[in-house]
């Protein structure tokens, strides 16, 4: 039997996607992308039924997103919202962390680029750069969720 | 031994991990304010798991710096001694 305390769910959203990396405590364990629809009430349906999916299959306990900045695309800030929103509902804790944090903390010194931390994620997991229609997300999930992890053990 | 001290012998100031396993080394290192001996702890990490290290910095967070004035002696006191019970 899965101990949820032991599994993390790490999201990614995009504008037209929803990706999450699933970690049992330092183990990548499982990887999934679902597109979106252009309509945004159809996209958040999906996203956040999606996400539902996820933390009934999984047995999530905690959660992970990117911090998205009001500059960025005001679509990926209400999706993220109702993702939050959802597990929020359901009890789940929420780390945010901002795309500087996560940047600073991979390398010395820190990649300056998403590209960079890709580089940096494919070399821990090659498995992960295997279906280049979907690496970049996946891989921008995986960095989050391990990031987390450490920082929910060294804290 | 000889790829990790060869991979740190430009000196901190490079780095990229290249395992899981190194990019906790990494994160250990900088939250024990201690990264110019980033080297020491991705040795230790041959003879000590993630979790026994983890629990070690718990404890050592919690008790703060030492009479050596470092949080990184603190946490190499509780490595050596008895605060590992932790689980990850």
């Amino acid at each position: 039997m899965m101990n949820s305390d032991t599994r993390l769910a790490a999201f990614r959203v995009e504008r037209r996607s929803i990706t999450v990396v699933v970690f049992d405590r330092d183990h990548l364990d499982y990887s999934q992308t679902r597109q979106l629809s252009s309509r945004l009430d159809k996209a958040e349906d999906a996203a956040v039924g999606f996400a539902a999916w996820i933390t009934d299959a999984f047995d999530i306990g905690r959660a992970a997103l990117e911090r998205i900045v009001s500059s960025e695309a005001r679509r990926r800030i209400e999706l993220s919202a109702a993702i939050t929103t959802l597990l929020r509902q359901r009890g789940i804790p929420i780390w945010e962390v901002s795309k500087r944090d996560l940047l600073e903390s991979y390398s010395i010194p820190p990649p300056r680029t998403r590209t960079e931390l890709r580089q940096i994620i494919a070399s821990l997991w090659p498995i992960l750069s295997e279906d280049r229609a979907k690496a970049a997300a996946v891989m921008d999930a995986a960095a989050l969720g391990l990031y987390v992890e450490f920082e929910r053990i060294l804290y | 031994m000889t790829d990790i001290l060869d991979r740190i012998a430009t000196g901190p100031r490079q780095f990229r991990p290249r395992s899981v396993t190194d990019y906790f080394a990494l994160r250990l290192a900088t939250k024990l304010r201690d990264v110019e001996h980033l080297g020491a702890y991705l040795q230790l990490l041959q003879h000590h798991s993630v979790s026994t290290l983890a629990a070690a910095f718990r404890y050592a967070a919690k008790q703060g710096a030492n009479e050596a004035g470092t949080l990184s002696s603190t946490f190499l006191n509780a490595l050596s001694g008895e605060h590992q019970d932790d689980e990850f």
